[in-house]
């Protein structure tokens, strides 16, 4: 998905965008955090329910249509990006279902996903626990 | 994962008459321009929030709702050049200055991974020197954070 050569329209558009969000997770001085799952409002990236899943969000909202990248820490400033799924709405070149509502399906499925995805790339390692944004990440503004 | 610069910068390379540089290259430099304009405007606000600025004091300096200033603050696809100006006069009453870089033809480089990850043996793997900075964008802040080249895709550093 980010890695190209991307098509013309939608998809290399959104994909090319998701890079660039990505690499600024990466390198970016300060990123914004919404630390409560369900508060988030404009932030960069989001901690999701259920918090013990250690699961985040890369909100990658515009242009329409949004995409969540789904991330865990393996240590602090250190994230293993590993699916992504469209928002709101379905894409034809993601065969992922939209997350749509907050505690939707979709949504813990795609939770589930990651965690599976994470165990298969890592098996004895454990996404790491923080009680803290500063647990995670340098930089994170809440 | 690491990618060709040579292969991710063909286009750009390919002089004034080359191919038409594909929208999604251009989208993709957008956003890092974006981005980094977003992250650039965030060290100042923090910066000034240690002299008390806090984001109502911004909205009321610059005629916004606080509203406003938690969007323009939150990401930077909300970010325009007006607002841009707006947020750098209220914050601390500066204006960009425009400076480029060339993209192409930089020294190859690359974060190394964590010691988590296991690595295959890799006796002469050294991590490659920086080149200077992409952008300058003004004083002080620029200095604490380097942009990003593309090939670099694994952990904050």
């Amino acid at each position: 998905m980010v890695s190209g050569p991307w098509t013309s329209g939608e998809m290399g558009l959104r994909c090319s965008r998701l890079r660039g969000d990505l690499e600024n997770l990466i390198t970016a001085e300060f990123i914004t955090v919404c630390w409560d799952p369900f508060k988030a409002r404009n932030e960069q990236i989001g901690r999701l329910h259920r918090v013990e899943d250690e699961v985040w969000d890369l909100r990658a909202q515009k242009p329409k249509p949004g995409l969540r990248a789904f991330f865990r820490f393996a240590e602090r400033n250190v994230f293993v990006v590993l699916t992504a799924a469209p928002r709101s709405v379905p894409v034809s070149w993601l065969s992922r279902l939209p997350l749509l509502g907050r505690e939707s399906r979709e949504w813990r499925n795609a939770i589930i996903e990651c965690r599976t995805e994470w165990k298969k790339l890592f098996p004895a390692h454990e996404p790491i626990h923080g009680t803290d944004i500063n647990d995670y990440l340098t930089g994170g503004l809440l | 994962m690491t990618i060709s610069q040579e292969d991710f910068f063909n286009e750009l390379a390919a002089g004034h008459s080359g191919p038409t540089i594909s929208e999604a290259k251009r989208e993709y430099f957008q956003t890092r321009l974006r981005n980094r304009l977003f992250t650039f405007i965030l060290a100042k606000f923090v910066s000034e929030q240690k002299r008390g600025l806090t984001k109502a004091k911004l909205g009321r300096r610059i005629g916004k709702s606080p509203e406003v200033i938690n969007r323009w603050l939150g990401a930077p696809s909300n970010l325009t050049l007006d607002t841009v100006s707006d947020l750098l006069l209220g914050i601390s009453a500066e204006e960009l200055t425009p400076q480029t870089e060339a993209l192409l033809y930089q020294a190859p480089r690359n974060f190394l991974p964590g010691d988590w990850i296991e690595q295959e043996e890799q006796p002469n793997r050294r991590q490659p020197p920086r080149p200077k900075d992409e952008l300058h964008l003004g004083n002080e802040a620029q200095e604490q954070k380097r942009a990003p080249s593309p090939p670099e895709l694994l952990g904050r550093q």
